[in-house]
């Protein structure tokens, strides 16, 4: 690909064993190494069980690996935290919470950096602290403080509204459809604004509309935004659309297959499937994953 | 004799006849039957399900409340019918002392309740102890269940105390506890406190328990600490059990309620019962039994009133 940008996240040599009493260990991933850049949109496929969710969880600090590590900007990964969101598949809202008040769940805790001000004591006004930094430049001074809860509502009224969810702002999840809960789950996710967003298999369990309307809103929301984000999903057409690196992923011990960069320009939508390139994509990663299948036996097994 | 000599032949003949080879056979031709089965000749089923099928059960959700309500209050009407009824077949054979009449059961309550204010004064001594009791029983109960939760040998070390005492009636441990308390109040306290702290720590236990782990890690990736996870996602997660186990705890307190004034005390509604029913005086202690079971569903549905208004998500 053309201007790579730089590298935020890397997968080094890592291996994940799930411990099983009585009885063999699962390996879920096996040396697996992976670079995540900035801006990327990177899409894992693979059958289910070869360790895409396992991977995610390591990147979002969910889980720690057995051996190798993860970094963000070459510091490891020891736990979750603000700068990784992650969308969970089960939309894991706050069941007692409002729409509202889910989407201002995820700046309840994280900060931002305002002008640090002191009051003058010979005109008594407020004015900006200055300081110098490592060049020797004087620079305003800056503090880091949380939002308000005026500032924490008008994030959420933000990305309600992307969602188009508004009229539903002050209902409690239980009321939402399944499609209406994951609009939900992703406005949180982007509210949460973190550097970089991980999904699993968000669309997995809606119906063929609903998910073809997601598609397109986090479409046009990472063409504004180009947050990197890491996408897991079991559907080849998903991947190619959305991506601008498909991941394959092989199973039994879960391993990167191969890589392929996706060359199909943005703005994208459902009409880039009649794209000729998106047919070849398509074409060849399902000839991957579905080989895959019948060599495990996930197909033509007894 | 003759029998038994048949069956023992008939049982040798048959074990003789399941050879090896039988068993073969029997199995090859039906392989041979389902082989023979012309598939693409085979007549289609006729439908007639929707004419024939089994009789549908009557769908009653979609039943208005009004008429659930309607079906109760019959229910009870019936009951108190067949009561009268055989309350006044005893009269007439002359032993009146077995079960009062409705009708006695009326005049008790204007005697006691009316005329005089002694079931007041009972109904107080009982709600004192059961207020005391249950409030030191919850407050005691929520961390106690929350810790059993979070803290796998808190759970360990209490166990076999719940496990026991679950099993154990209150009425048996009442000469235990009045040996230990006197026959004052707090031996009251004490009978209804245990009995509803079993319940609670239970119920809210098993409330925390279930905390869906997803929400304890999507706080996580939004920054949350621990601290802010037990306000945040543990006690709202587990707020309708806490509201659960405190409507089972005044069933708990409630059925407790005559055991604990089986402790020395001529108040209270259950010493009342007790006393009234000793005396054979039927119709107070009919009247007392009723006074207690709709004072608990008075109980119970205000506090339900309560859940429903804080869990309106649930
Ligand atoms: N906590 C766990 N304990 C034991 N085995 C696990 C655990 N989590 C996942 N696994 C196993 O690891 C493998 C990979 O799981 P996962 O990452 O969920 O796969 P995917 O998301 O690709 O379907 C599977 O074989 C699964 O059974
Ligand atoms: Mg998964």
């Amino acid at each position: 690909m053309e201007n790579k940008g730089k590298v935020v996240i890397k997968i080094d040599n890592v291996k994940k064993i799930y411990p099983v009493e009585n009885g063999d260990d699962v390996i879920a991933l096996n040396g697996v190494n992976l670079e995540i850049r900035e801006n990327e949109f990177i899409c894992v496929v693979g059958p289910s069980g070869c360790g895409k969710t396992t991977l995610l969880n390591i990147i979002g600090g969910l889980e720690q690996p057995t051996e190798g590590q993860a970094t963000i900007h070459g510091r490891p990964i020891l736990g979750p935290g603000p700068d990784r969101g992650i969308i969970f598949q089960q939309y894991a809202l706050f069941p007692w919470l409002t729409v509202k008040k889910n989407v201002m769940y995820a700046t309840k805790f994280i900060k931002h950096e305002v002008p640090l001000m002191e009051k003058n004591p010979e005109t008594g006004e407020m004015e900006q602290v200055y300081t110098t930094n490592e060049n020797g430049e004087k620079v305003p001074a800056m503090k880091k403080v949380k939002y308000t809860k005026a500032e924490r509502e008008a994030i959420a009224r933000k990305y309600i509204d992307m969602v188009q969810l508004s009229a539903f702002a002050n209902k409690y999840p239980k009321e939402l459809s399944g499609g209406m809960k994951q609009r939900v789950a992703i406005a949180r996710g982007y509210a949460l604004n973190s550097e970089v967003l991980l999904l699993d298999e968000p669309f997995g369990a809606l119906d063929a509309q609903t998910r073809s309307q997601l598609q397109e809103d986090l479409l046009r929301t990472w063409e504004k935004e180009r947050k990197t984000c890491f996408f897991i999903t079991h559907d080849v057409d998903e991947c190619v659309l959305l991506a601008s690196r498909v991941i394959i992923m092989s199973a039994r011990p879960g391993q990167v297959k191969e890589v392929i960069d996706i060359d199909l320009p943005y703005p994208r939508s459902q009409a880039t499937k009649l794209d000729p390139k998106f047919q070849e994509y398509r074409n060849h990663i399902w000839d991957v994953v579905y080989k895959m299948y019948v060599s495990s036996g996930s197909i033509n097994n007894k | 004799m003759k029998d038994k000599v048949s069956f023992k032949d008939k049982m040798k003949a048959f074990k003789e006849k399941i050879t090896p080879k039988f068993v073969k056979d029997y199995y090859q031709k039906k392989e041979d039957e389902i082989a023979a089965v012309d598939l693409i000749n085979l007549s289609k089923p006729v439908n007639d399900v929707a004419t024939s099928g089994p009789k549908k059960m009557k769908d009653f959700s979609l039943w208005p409340g009004w008429k659930s309500a309607l079906v109760g209050v019959a229910g009870v009407i019936f009951v108190i019918i067949i009561w009268w009824i055989y309350a006044a077949v005893c009269e007439a054979a002359g032993k009146t002392s077995f079960l009062s009449s409705p009708i006695a059961v009326c005049e008790a309550f204007y005697n006691q309740a009316i005329a005089s204010s002694n079931l007041w004064t009972h109904l107080w001594y009982s709600l004192q102890r059961i207020i005391v009791g249950y409030l030191i029983a919850l407050v005691a109960a929520i961390p106690v269940g929350f810790l059993m939760a979070w803290y796998k040998p808190v759970r360990a070390f209490l166990d076999p105390f719940i496990q026991f005492l679950r099993c154990v009636p209150p009425i048996a441990y009442v000469p235990v506890v009045v040996a230990l308390f006197g026959t004052n109040e707090s031996s009251k306290y004490f009978i209804i406190f245990l009995a509803v702290f079993l319940t609670m720590a239970v119920t809210i236990y098993q409330g925390v328990k279930n905390v869906d782990l997803t929400l304890v890690k999507a706080a996580y990736t939004f920054g949350a600490r621990d601290r802010n996870l037990f306000m945040g996602v543990v006690v709202p997660s587990a707020f309708p059990f806490i509201l659960t186990a405190m409507r089972l705890g005044v069933g708990a307190a409630m059925t407790t309620l005559v055991a604990s004034e089986l402790t020395g005390t001529a108040y209270g509604l259950g010493a009342f019962i007790n006393s009234q029913g000793g005396q054979l005086a039927m119709d107070n202690c009919i009247m007392g039994i009723l006074v207690l079971g709709i004072f608990g569903i008075v109980f119970d549905k205000g506090l339900l009133a309560f859940e429903k208004r804080v869990t309106r998500w649930k």
